[in-house]
């Protein structure tokens, strides 16, 4: 009986609780940012935007009434422009499902590390995220272009990424860890936009990779060919198309290629560092342009031959652009000489960023072509 | 009251996991980076230990828990006085184990509501299950242990194509072995805490199995914390971990599979909060049941409001996430872990043992 008494009281008082009203949270007052842009603006302060998406209109689709809504704040830290911001939206910010971040390039130059935090710290934002430089131009810019295929163009571009074969969600982590090893620079997408004068629009495309240097500041591009020979060596996309000149027969193919592997072998020689990167992988012809027949053996051999002289000469250009231009390795070559000479590694550690410059590499490339698609020659060629 | 083998199986390793699981990584790889699975390594080898000599010490006096048996080994004096110190250690970090609980579903969740209310909820919970005694407890940890479990599995599933396995190596870092050794300390503190086993010994029903079963639990909860800051090390480097407050939740923000599993730090917050369930229902029992003991109250359940308000109390104390993560864990490695988890257990055990043999040699020979 006396148990009753208490339980009664102490059940309602739970029920109580339930209701959740301190951090009840309706989705009616929410408004959600799908991407964000940072700029710098001219006094040092910098600028924030929102991409937000309209609840009403993104479900309908079509028509000429836009499904997102752009917003601006400006500030000295990014807290002060989100609140400069949310002084002007009569729904409260979240963010919880951002997945990209836009820096323009002026916030790129002066260095994107005073930014970072508030991403991080915020138990709302997403860790998963990408961070795109927009080449050439403001994050302001980028988030007015308008691209008709999706109702948020904010995630156009981790769409597109996916589509190339590309890893998506990981460059905010990648800034973080870079930041960390020693000699290391972070990598970011970089995003152009594009004007095209006979169609009379602006839409925007995927231009390739920015490198950041030790402070994390803008230190220069890699354009789509560059990017991508230096995410098969960090393993870091699936698949790698490389058009090649085709000696004997003169005349260009392409090659997609697969499978992409990367091995990388570190010597230490008296502080002076050799790195042989062996690269693999199969390839599938999409195109010949000479009129050979592929179904010879000979002649197959001689493609790949000239593939892979191709890869060599590229992928080491990209690796001397790295070394003398950038300064910073971006190829976690570091981490491999760690792994592989722990007892150097402690004493080229603190300059490993010019020891990478100065290092020796050299690559070699092996890839074999598998397949040659439905034809031996061009069928219509004499 | 009685426990099963099982149910101390999955008692002691629910109540290891959620908590260092959550608050160890940071400061493991703070002081051993690179060599932080070497350490989390030593971390278990240090838990076994402990839990060995903890249940060896138990069962030299098998019906008796700690705070009856210790008099016995000691003397009555010296004894109840390093009883009334375990218990005043043991209200202490129910109250911190409470607070961090509160202070991490605080930030995740309920931003606004008040911390207090936070905290009474989950310790009416706690009152409620513990009043009916720790088979109780028990209990609800059959259920809740596997679901841990299944949760760590489904992690480690979901986070795979995340994994750099290059990052793992070198295993052994360039710094040698003192970081190593310094970085294996947080963990060891933490999963030390199966020391607890010198209340529940006397409840088990075969006590044969116990050391099998204790072991056998503290090393599943030591793979799951390996497995855990292997994620890490492979996901977020060696040197992120170190500077985030909770490197296992930003990680379970990270993993998307096929863009629609995202956001599973909720499976973590729920995974916690069981967790900080069997923990405090355990320290809330052995604090009270203890309590009634040694100042020879009939009922133990007269004790258990006492001891809830002041672990309630202890809770509020801290005036900042700093003093609850950060200071107590530090005196909970430096003076708790030698001392009262590992020392006096050992020291305790030798004075036993020696004192049962003696007594054993004394005895006449049987005819």
């Amino acid at each position: 009986m006396r148990r009753k008494r208490i339980g009664l009281p102490a059940t309602l008082l739970i029920l109580l609780a339930l209701t959740g009203c301190w951090d009840r949270r309706e989705l009616n007052d929410r408004l959600f940012e799908l991407g964000s842009g940072v700029d710098r603006l001219g006094d040092g302060s910098i600028q924030v935007v929102g991409q937000f998406m309209i609840p009403a209109k993104s479900g309908e689709g079509g028509g000429d009434q836009r499904s997102y809504l752009v917003e601006t704040g400006t500030g000295k830290t990014v807290s002060d422009c989100l609140l400069d911001m949310q002084l002007k939206l009569s729904r409260r910010i979240t963010r919880g499902h951002r997945n990209n971040i836009y820096f323009g390039e002026e916030m790129a130059k002066a260095g994107i590390a005073d930014v970072v935090d508030s991403v991080t710290r915020d138990p709302d934002s997403r860790l998963k995220s990408d961070i795109w430089i927009v080449k050439g131009g403001t994050a302001l810019d980028f988030m007015q272009v308008s691209y008709p295929l999706e109702n948020m163009p904010a995630i156009a571009l981790s769409k597109i990424r996916h589509i190339i074969g590309k890893t998506t969600g990981n460059s905010l982590l990648e800034v973080m860890i870079e930041e960390n090893v020693a000699g290391s620079g972070p990598t970011l997408p970089a995003v152009e936009i594009v004007r095209d004068e006979k169609l009379h629009k602006k839409t925007l495309q995927i231009y390739g990779r920015a490198i950041l240097d030790r402070d994390q500041r803008l230190a220069g591009y890699y354009d789509r060919m560059e990017s991508v020979y230096r995410l098969w060596i960090t393993g870091e996309t699936d698949r790698i198309p490389i058009a090649a000149n085709a000696r004997g027969a003169q005349g260009l193919f392409n090659t997609e290629v697969t499978r992409l592997r990367a091995k990388i072998r570190t010597t230490v020689q008296s502080g002076r560092v050799e790195i042989d990167v062996d690269l693999k992988g199969s390839g599938v012809i999409l195109e010949s342009l000479p009129d050979v027949d592929l179904r010879d053996p000979a002649v197959l051999r001689g493609f790949e031959a000239d593939l892979n002289r191709r890869v060599e000469q590229d992928e080491a250009a990209v690796i001397r652009k790295a070394q003398k231009q950038f300064k910073v390795d971006v190829f976690h070559f570091g981490q491999a000489v760690e792994r592989q000479h722990p007892d150097a590694w402690t004493r080229l550690e603190p300059h490993w960023a010019q020891a990478f410059s100065d290092a020796e590499i050299t690559v070699h490339s092996h890839v074999k072509i598998k397949r040659i698609g439905l034809q031996g020659p061009p069928p219509n060629k004499r | 009251m009685k426990l099963t083998n099982y149910q101390l199986f999955w008692l002691l390793f629910s109540m290891e996991t959620g908590m260092s699981v959550m608050l160890v990584i940071a400061p493991t790889f703070r002081a051993a980076h690179q060599g932080s699975p070497l350490a989390t390594l030593l971390a278990g080898i240090a838990a076994l230990l402990v839990t060995f000599v903890a249940i060896k010490l138990s069962l030299l006096y098998p019906e008796d828990t700690f705070v009856e048996y210790v008099p016995k080994i000691i003397g009555d004096w010296l004894g109840k006085t390093i009883v009334f110190a375990y218990l005043l250690l043991w209200t202490a970090v129910a109250g911190i184990v409470l607070r961090e609980y509160a202070d991490f579903v605080h930030l995740t969740l309920f931003d606004k509501t008040p911390i207090w209310v936070i905290l009474l909820f989950m310790l009416l919970v706690i009152v409620y299950g513990v009043q009916g005694g720790i088979q109780i407890v028990g209990r609800c940890s059959e259920v809740i242990g596997p679901i841990i479990v299944f949760n760590v599995i489904l992690f480690r599933i979901f986070s795979l194509k995340d994994l750099h396995p290059d990052r793992l190596f070198p295993l052994m870092p360039s710094g040698g072995w003192m970081p190593v050794l310094s970085g294996s300390a947080p963990a060891a503190s933490f999963m030390s805490e199966s020391a607890m086993v010198v209340m529940l010994i006397a409840f088990i029903g075969n006590k044969r199995k116990a050391v099998a079963t204790g072991l056998w639990s503290v090393g599943l909860a030591a793979v799951v914390l390996l497995n855990v800051v292997m994620d890490a090390i492979m996901m977020l480097g060696n040197t992120v971990p170190a500077k985030l407050q909770y490197p296992v939740y930003s990680l379970s923000q990270y993993i998307s599979v096929m863009e629609f599993v995202q956001n599973l730090d909720i499976l973590l917050v729920v995974g916690m909060s069981f967790t900080v369930f069997v923990k405090l229902g355990l320290y809330l029992f052995m604090t009270s049941y203890g309590t009634a003991r040694l100042f020879r109250v009939k009922a133990w359940s007269r004790t258990l409001p006492i001891v809830a308000c002041l672990v309630f109390a202890v809770a509020l104390f801290p005036r900042n996430v700093d003093e609850s993560q950060v200071i107590f864990p530090a005196f909970w490695k430096n003076v708790a872990y030698p001392i009262f988890l590992f020392g006096i257990p050992l020291l305790l055990w030798m004075i036993g043992s020696a004192r049962k043999g003696t007594k054993r040699s004394r005895l006449p020979k049987a005819p």
